[in-house]
């Protein structure tokens, strides 16, 4: 059975704003209106989000083009820590700007969450959570593929979201030196990935919902289609720290080898790099794209939009198939160097399979393989 | 402010988007005649105690009653005389009016 992605709708921006009473204070990509009343206790910042990607084009799609079989719908939802004003070690996290305490406090648990959005698209016959981390939104699309491929399901919603600028978020990178923060800026750091001078990225506020059906349903709804999901695999590496990665590309190697398995790798030529551009995700993930590839041209999302966490694999996939469709690979943002696989460049997609990468905290790692349209 | 019209105009936002809605006409319904689960109904009353200025902890006290079905089972009942006989009772504030009352919450 051949799986498509057949509808997204995408939540992110480039732009950036400082928080600067956060206890690590730094730029964040983020939209501050889905922020506004939450000190009322009645508005939950990630609610805000999925309001918007549920547009009336997505109903429209769930109430007249009805999937002839199963639906399930899956919430990538990240870390699972949601609505929190913050860890007790920080006292500010209790008053500055991004402290709330949300009334309804049973929807901060992300599988009630979850299973909310579900029942609004009609998806009563599977509803579950992930939370692998970054990695959250792409290691489901192993999922994805063992509903449809396995258990005759037709459609599949996966929704990526998590409630990525809170202070808990942000005190997590800030004291873990992962991210960007306002000092680091003020010495000249700016975001990239891949370069030997620049390097990290912000956090950033986004979402995606995708829509992916079985072929049947395809044909059935006479469903647009965005690009096939042909392969997707999740893995982990021999790694005591949960925290680290290996400079050898282990993990990303197995998720590559499991995505791919059956496809010749030379047909693969666009890579959506996980590209955090942290030292040790350079390494790691360069070792492992060029063990498998030699001619591509690989990009990076989180410079431009900020690390969406749980978000960002799916996300960040369906912006390169806006991108592809508009017949351009973006650059990776503030490369140093000239580079025309870790592109420093905006490229012409070459014609060929696109590959998408991501890494969660946790030993995670996935891949996923698709066809664009 | 009329009381139905307003919780029309509650359960809009504390429902789900796209789900659909059944109207009050009557302070004698029920919640569960309005197709509002146990969430929606949660949602509801402290959206109700948000705009009335009652403390969480008054709300905690607004609790169904049991009525016996005739088959001799019991289950709980909410009409929405008895929440909003509750929020009369333990009100601090009012809002002004119907659109300034839905425009805080949304």
């Amino acid at each position: 059975m051949r799986i498509y992605l057949t509808k997204y709708e995408t939540m992110s921006t480039e732009e950036t704003h400082v928080i600067s009473d956060a206890v690590f204070p730094q730029r964040v990509h983020w939209f501050p209106e889905t922020y506004e009343k939450t000190k009322t206790g009645m508005f939950q910042v990630p609610k805000r989000v999925v309001d918007r990607l549920i547009t009336p084009s997505i109903i429209e799609h769930v109430c007249k083009n009805k999937a002839p079989g199963k639906v399930g719908f899956i919430l990538a939802g990240g870390s699972q820590v949601w609505g929190t004003g913050g860890v007790p070690l920080y006292d500010k996290c209790l008053t500055n700007s991004l402290a709330y305490s949300y009334k309804v406090e049973v929807l901060n648990v992300t599988n009630i969450f979850g299973a909310r959005v579900a029942s609004q698209l009609s998806a009563n016959d599977y509803v579950a959570t992930d939370a692998s981390t970054c990695a959250s939104s792409l290691k489901v699309m192993m999922d994805v593929r063992h509903l449809i491929r396995d258990y005759d399901f037709d459609r599949v919603y996966v929704l990526g979201i998590e409630d990525s600028i809170c202070n808990t978020v942000l005190n997590f990178f800030g004291s873990a030196k992962a991210n960007i923060c306002l000092d680091d800026y003020e010495k000249g750091a700016r975001p990239s990935a891949f370069d030997y001078s620049n390097g990290g990225f912000y956090l950033g506020q986004g979402g995606v919902l995708a829509v992916f059906e079985s072929e049947r349903s395809v044909a059935a709804c006479d469903s647009p289609v965005r690009a096939e999901l042909l392969g997707a695999y999740t893995a982990a590496e021999d790694n005591t720290n949960p925290l680290g990665q290996r400079a050898d590309g282990m993990g990303y190697k197995r998720a590559i080898e499991g995505a791919t398995k059956g496809f010749d790798h030379g047909e693969i030529k666009i890579i959506k790099t996980h590209g955090t551009g942290t030292s040790i995700n350079n390494l790691s993930e360069r070792a492992a794209i060029e063990h498998y590839f030699d001619d591509f041209v690989a990009t990076s999302y989180k410079q431009r939009i900020g690390h969406t966490v749980g978000a960002s694999g799916l996300l960040e996939t369906c912006l390169l198939l806006n991108d592809i469709k508009n017949d351009v690979i973006p650059e990776i943002i503030n490369r140093t160097e000239y580079d025309n696989k870790f592109t420093s460049f905006p490229q012409k997609p070459p014609k060929g399979l696109m590959l998408s990468l991501a890494a969660g905290m946790g030993n995670t790692y996935s891949a996923a393989l698709f066809s664009p349209a | 402010m009329d009381k139905v019209e307003l919780t029309n105009e509650l359960i809009r936002i504390a429902k789900p988007a796209g789900i659909n809605i059944v109207e009050a006409t009557s302070l004698d319904q029920e919640t569960r005649s309005l197709n509002l689960d146990s969430l929606d109904t949660l949602m509801f009353t402290i959206y109700l105690a948000d705009l009335y200025g009652i403390p969480e902890e008054k709300l905690k006290e607004l609790s169904p009653m049991r009525v016996t079905e005739p088959d001799g089972s019991q289950r709980p009942s909410m009409t929405l005389k008895m929440i909003f006989d509750f929020v009369d009772k333990h009100k601090t504030k009012e809002p002004e009016n119907l659109a300034e009352a839905v425009k805080n919450l949304k």
